[in-house]
């Protein structure tokens, strides 16, 4: 299920569609969400509605949803906006992951699937940084952000994160939902008319 | 608790009701009146002598450092909240959405507070993510397109570098089970020395943390946002970000820092001197290329930002020296963004070649414009002045003569290119903008950021004093 989550991660760089990245989206919180319910090396899966909450409602489908309500109506600018894939970003993402995995034996020396968590962890921090670098649009910018955060939450699966109080789950669902909100303004804004260029500006604080 | 529910739960509560529509036509006279509720409350705790103990001891920490911090912040939040008041009595059309504005500095108050009196690092984290999520909105302004790009970027490398911070306390999290000891990142806890196995995930855990709040001072290299954020902001919202926001994001920096300094000591110092001076010399470049007055002030915040991380670096020798400037960085971003603010409304432009003649046009704006400046530079009898003094003491002692000739070099160039850029729009003949009377008492906040600029540089009360010595003496804990 790694490895799928590695293609899931790397397809949206094939693909000239924003579409792509926002169903590439989804799909990383339902694979995420696939793999806290299953439980990784063979442990008994110790899931609980606050996870199911972030990584399945909240990564896999709410946000995504909320990139796709926001771009209604611009759907043509957040298009002409993203740079278009290319030679030099499929290689600088091939050779990221190549990166992440050889990286990875340093931090778990142990050859097995904690091993290939990491490395997947790792690449899947370094393409966000990537999409964030190479990608001018908001639109883009934000499945960047979100992929990020996503990343974050692949290593938090893969540490004993179930010691952590309750508490802090719940602060840092909270800060996902509100970021969400935010981001929805953010492309409110966008999608608003433009001021005539006369307008003067008004007073401020 | 009492207190702590006054600094984080009333401003919530306040800003809630403004937020469902209620009292908000009262919303900057409770802005005003939260804000003092919350300054009293601080100073109270700061005055307060032992730690706090009770049935959520173990959610909160309120030692030194917070005390210190509290005692700093509020008071310049509530000196905003009163220029925001007399703006908004003032300023026809500002009223209009003031409600919401009130709202969203309160929950930013909340925040910040928060960030100084929480235990656990990701706590602090999550509340440093509050503030940065509230002061999106309030950096655009409506219908001006700049100002909301400008808001989505601060947004952008906000979510980037706190996400690469908590990515680094994940990292650190997972390097101390390896370790066999107790994960919890709690401020305050010493952690042991570590072997060769477990400190790839801590080394990595550091620089991660480093690098993301990094991004929230302004530290090279991920500052881009910041000169656009300060320069779009309304002022009162550049002088939160800049004072209060930047504060409270140090305050993590120096939490983590006190835990994995005697882990990994190398690292840490030379991450934070190489961080500093790349800073610096970024900054002095672009304080030469400026003629914006907003942004000028926003790259010599960099170049503070700078300072303090080689104040940082340095540990024990320039603890007591960093914490005066600390506290003296606060307070001039506060006056300078609240004086950049009037003077580019009043001549209709931020281009420092088109405001000449301050002292004739707005007297009271050219004299907190010229002892800010003076502060911003670091002359006596100014904090600032004592606290780069201290830390470029702390250089030599340590043996690092290249950082400090560097330091030197920089710190003079950024010397003469603000001279050159501020000094005429004081004294220069008067061609532009509308000669404003101007009220001394109205202009209260500014005087009374100026004057403990001036306390911390001359006499520092005995209590705060005794504060601040405490504060560096944890700071120098192996």
């Amino acid at each position: 299920m790694l490895l799928v989550l590695l293609a899931v991660l790397l397809v949206p760089f094939y693909f000239g569609s924003w579409k792509v990245a926002v169903v590439g989206l989804s799909a990383q919180g339902i694979l995420l969400f696939s793999l806290a319910a299953l439980g990784a090396e063979g442990q008994a899966p110790e899931l609980n509605w606050l996870e199911l909450v972030d990584l399945l409602v909240v990564r896999g489908l709410a946000a995504p949803l909320v990139l796709a309500l926001g771009a209604r109506g611009m759907e043509a600018l957040v298009e002409k906006r993203r740079s278009p894939p290319n030679l030099v970003v499929w290689t600088l993402a091939f050779g990221l992951v190549l990166g992440a995995f050889t990286f990875a034996p340093r931090l778990a020396p142990e050859a097995g699937s904690g091993q290939v968590a990491v490395a997947v962890a790792i690449a899947a921090v370094m393409l966000a940084l990537l999409v964030l670098s190479t990608q001018t649009g908001t639109m883009e910018q934000m499945t960047g952000v979100l992929r990020l955060e996503n990343a974050v939450a692949l290593l938090e699966l893969g540490a004993d994160h179930h010691t952590r109080v309750a508490w802090l789950q719940v602060g840092q669902l909270t800060v996902l939902v509100l970021t969400l909100a935010v981001f929805s303004w953010v492309l409110a804004k966008e999608r608003a008319p433009e001021p005539a260029p006369e307008t003067p500006e008004g007073p401020s604080l | 608790m009492m207190m702590l529910s006054c600094l984080v739960l009333v401003p919530l509560a306040v800003a809630l009701l403004l937020a469902v529509g209620a009292l908000r036509r009262q919303a900057s006279e409770l802005l005003v009146l939260v804000s003092a509720l919350v300054t009293a409350a601080a100073v109270a705790e700061a005055l307060s002598p032992a730690d706090l103990e009770g049935p959520l001891s173990g959610l909160w920490l309120v030692d030194e450092t917070s005390r210190l911090f509290l005692l700093a912040i509020n008071p310049i939040f509530g000196g905003v909240a009163v220029y925001v008041w007399h703006r908004v009595r003032t300023t026809p059309g500002l009223s209009e959405g003031i409600g919401r504005t009130a709202s969203l500095m309160l929950v930013f108050l909340a925040g910040s507070n928060a960030v100084l009196v929480l235990r656990h690092l990701i706590g602090m984290w999550i509340a440093l993510e509050l503030t940065a999520l509230v002061a999106a909105p309030l950096i655009a302004r409506s219908g001006v397109r700049a100002s909301e790009r400008a808001a989505w970027r601060y947004l952008m490398f906000s979510s980037v570098g706190l996400g690469l911070t908590l990515l680094g306390f994940l990292c650190l999290e997972r390097g101390l089970t390896l370790a066999g000891v107790d994960p919890s990142l709690q401020a305050g806890l010493p952690l042991p020395r570590l072997t060769e196995q477990d400190a790839p995930w801590t080394q990595l855990g550091l620089v991660l943390v480093l690098l993301g709040l990094g991004c929230k001072l302004g530290l090279a290299p991920m500052n881009t946002w910041l000169p656009e954020a300060y320069d779009e902001a309304p002022p009162a919202v550049t002088a939160l970000l800049g004072a209060v926001q930047f504060t409270v994001a140090l305050v993590l920096l120096l939490r983590v820092v006190e835990l994995l300094r005697p882990v990994h000591p190398g690292l840490v110092s030379s991450a934070l001197l190489w961080l500093g001076l790349f800073s610096m010399a970024g900054s002095t470049v672009s304080i030469i290329a400026t003629r914006n007055i907003k942004r000028l002030i926003a790259f010599a915040s960099i170049n503070h930002a700078g300072v303090i991380a080689i104040g940082l670096a340095l540990g024990a020798s320039a603890a007591y020296g960093l914490l005066l400037y600390v506290l003296s960085n606060a307070f001039i971003k506060a006056v300078l963004f609240l004086t950049a603010g009037k003077i580019s409304a009043n001549y209709g432009t931020k281009d420092t070649r088109s405001i000449t003649g301050l002292l004739e046009n707005l007297p009271y704006s050219g004299i907190f414009l010229m002892i800010g400046t003076f502060a911003l530079l670091g002359f006596p009898p100014f904090g600032s002045f004592l606290g780069e003094l201290l830390i470029l003491s702390a250089l030599m002692g340590s043996g690092h003569m290249l950082v400090f000739g560097a330091f030197g070099v920089l710190v003079t160039m950024t010397f003469i290119a603000t001279g050159r850029t501020v000094f005429p729009m004081i004294w220069g003949e008067r061609a532009h903008g509308q000669k404003e009377k101007q009220s001394l008492l109205l202009s209260g906040p500014t005087v009374v950021f100026l004057a403990a600029l001036v306390v911390l540089g001359v006499y520092i009360p005995a209590p705060v004093n005794a504060l601040i010595e405490r504060v560096a003496v944890t700071m120098a804990a192996p």
